[in-house]
């Protein structure tokens, strides 16, 4: 098991840093920061001046180098936009992004799991038809539309929900469940696939065979061997709220966490900040993935850590 | 599976009319392959099909809302938006968008998947590692987000939006089909095929290539549904296509600004989009199930279960 994370820790790293190449690459080599950052009436001099200011004067490598190994003592550089270290505010606005995507990820996973569930006692009943068409207009509608048209229903038309920002409870209703929405279609419509196999499994037939209760069947043998489909499908959807989702849903919401700073970095084209947000996710992309594959194979009594990969 | 083997004219549309009966009597792949027809003739003759050009402006018909509404009219039957452009014609030229970058993006990371994972599988040993480490890594990346700020510094356009969202999936692509092959070089006519000496290339083009044939289009008109996503949300968020092109996505941005007074210049793009990507899901979804048996006791099986790690 030690070995084990320690290799898993060591891939997470070269991931992060990978990562921080790609953005690295992307914007020194093919794009021209300095120019993305001046005013259109900027002089050779101010070019100069701000080039040197952020050290785009010197060797590439050089650079690199010496990005990467500020970017692990976590000084990612300060922000243009806001004049301090752009770390500072990632982790400022992280909060509010973390509280979203754990409400909409908690909402979408039960949700789609219950739904899963109930489809898959009778596939092709009516039940079953109404969840596969909820799960995939889930999956098929577009979050950013969704959003503003629930704005428009329940904001305006009912003044049920704010329509924007942040502050109590009532704020969060709108945009965890607009982010669950895909997360609920696809959990449901995985689950249900699944779960129909596992009824059709030899040890879930063996149990039927030995009088077990279709509750217990359904609940306990089953869902068991479905929960793992379910929890590798489930993993890659809080990254996909995380890395995706959130930087939808907050920019319709003003819900004001990194996503929407993201967003607002790049209105300013304050591209420090940008990379911060990138550098951030990155690390809790690669941690989530962690997780994933260790609970993995705790439910999976197949899988042995040691020889896994 | 298509067999491998070339068969008859006969044969052939013997095998075509029993995919069209198939269909006929699915109603969710009916509808799928509907909105498909229908996008494609959109796209093709938006000119023709469009009442107005979708960039004149007419600032004396500014806002004017959809047919059934008060003050609206049959000139403009989805309304106008705040530069007095129809809606209507809007959306049918926004077609052409949504279906070329899909096609574009997919194409591309369809063709560079598949050659990484024939590579990957075929080679196996030390190679197969490697290219799958890269291709694990890069599964790890944190997708939309890096999509944004790749857009955001070099500069949104038509070819830069296919590029990048080629690049988010041309490894699934790779996956799958390195999966396939190690599959397809256990069968034994294969194995049989290595020992009487034919050459790599043979055995490559000859007899695995066909196995990868129908779950590969498969995995392309499911990838397809999710590059309409992301190219809609990257173009709501400002980084996709830009005006004066027309995209569906950036007409919702637009659009937002009026979401109280006009809530119409959101709603049609909107459904717009769902239809298509609902659309096309169906029919992924129709297509496994109809390419492999063992599916076929899950009529509805899932449309959206093989994750690309992002969502819109």
């Amino acid at each position: 098991m030690g070995r084990y994370l320690l290799k898993r820790l060591s891939q997470a790293v070269l991931v992060v840093i990978s990562v921080m190449v790609v953005v690295f690459v992307v914007t020194r080599l093919i794009g021209d920061p300095v120019a993305v950052m001046l005013p259109l009436e900027a002089t050779e001099e101010n070019r100069a001046i701000l080039e040197a200011q952020l050290g785009l004067d010197r060797p590439i490598l050089v650079q690199l180098g010496h990005y990467i190994v500020d970017a692990v003592q976590l000084d990612l550089g300060d922000s243009l936009w806001q004049r301090r270290p752009a770390i500072d505010i990632v982790l400022e606005r992280l909060p509010p992004t973390i509280v979203l995507v754990v409400a909409g990820f908690v909402l979408g996973v039960l949700l789609g799991v219950v739904i899963g569930v109930v489809s898959s006692l009778r596939p092709g009943g009516w039940v079953d038809r109404a969840a596969v068409t909820l799960g995939l207009l889930g999956v098929s509608l577009p979050q950013f539309w969704i959003g503003l048209m629930f704005i428009v229903f329940f904001s305006v038309g009912l003044g049920w929900f704010p329509t924007s920002g942040s502050g109590g409870i009532e704020f969060l209703v709108l945009p965890a469940v607009v982010l669950a929405l895909p997360i609920v279609g696809r959990i449901a419509l995985v689950t249900r696939s699944s779960m129909i196999d596992e009824m059709n499994a030899q040890h879930v037939k063996d149990a039927v065979a030995r009088g077990v209760s279709r509750t217990r069947i359904v609940l306990v043998h089953a869902l068991k061997g479905a929960g793992i489909a379910t929890l590798t499908i489930a993993g890659w959807e809080l990254i996909g709220a995380l890395a995706g989702g959130a930087v939808v849903v907050e920019t319709v919401y003003a819900w004001p966490g990194i996503g929407f700073t993201a967003m607002q970095a790049i209105e300013r084209h304050d591209i420090i900040l940008v990379q911060a947000v990138v550098f951030v996710v990155a690390i809790m992309v690669v941690t989530i993935n962690i997780i994933v594959d260790i609970t993995y194979a705790m439910l999976d009594p197949r899988v042995k850590l040691d020889r896994a990969r | 599976m298509s067999s491998a083997r070339p068969t008859g004219n006969r044969d052939r549309s013997r095998r075509a009319a029993g995919w069209a009966i198939r269909i006929l009597r699915d109603p969710a792949a009916l509808f799928g392959i509907l909105v498909l027809l229908l996008l494609v003739a959109a796209a093709l003759f938006a000119s023709t099909i469009a009442p107005l050009d979708p960039n004149k402006q007419d600032l004396g018909a500014r806002l004017l809302p959809p047919f059934y509404a008060e003050g609206g009219s049959s000139e403009h039957v989805l309304g106008t938006d705040q530069l007095g452009r129809d809606v209507f014609s809007r959306i049918i030229h926004g077609t052409r968008i949504s279906l070329t970058i899909p096609l574009v993006s997919v194409t591309l990371a369809g063709i560079f998947g598949t050659a990484v994972g024939l590579l990957s599988g075929y080679s196996g040993g030390r190679a197969d590692t490697v290219i799958m480490r890269i291709v694990d890594t890069l599964f790890s990346f944190p997708g939309l987000l890096l999509a944004l700020t790749i857009l955001a510094v070099v500069g949104p356009s038509f070819w830069t939006l296919a590029i990048v969202l080629s690049l988010r999936i041309w490894m699934v692509f790779a996956r799958l089909t390195r999966g396939l092959v190690l599959s397809a070089r256990e069968a034994e006519y294969v194995e049989a095929a290595e020992l009487v000496g034919a050459s790599p290339t043979r055995i490559m083009m000859r007899h695995i290539a066909p196995n990868l044939t129908a779950p590969l289009l498969t995995l392309a008109v499911l990838e397809s549904a999710h590059v309409i996503l992301s190219e809609a949300a990257l173009s709501f968020l400002g980084l996709g296509i830009q005006p004066p092109q027309t995209s569906w996505g950036l007409d919702v941005a637009i659009g937002r600004q009026y979401v109280f007074s006009a809530p119409w210049l959101i709603i049609f793009p909107g459904i717009a989009i769902a239809v298509a990507v609902l659309g096309i899901n169906l029919l992924a979804s129709w297509l496994r199930v109809a390419a492999d048996p063992e599916e076929s006791a899950k009529r509805f099986a899932a449309a959206a279960d093989a994750p690309t790690g992002w969502s819109e």
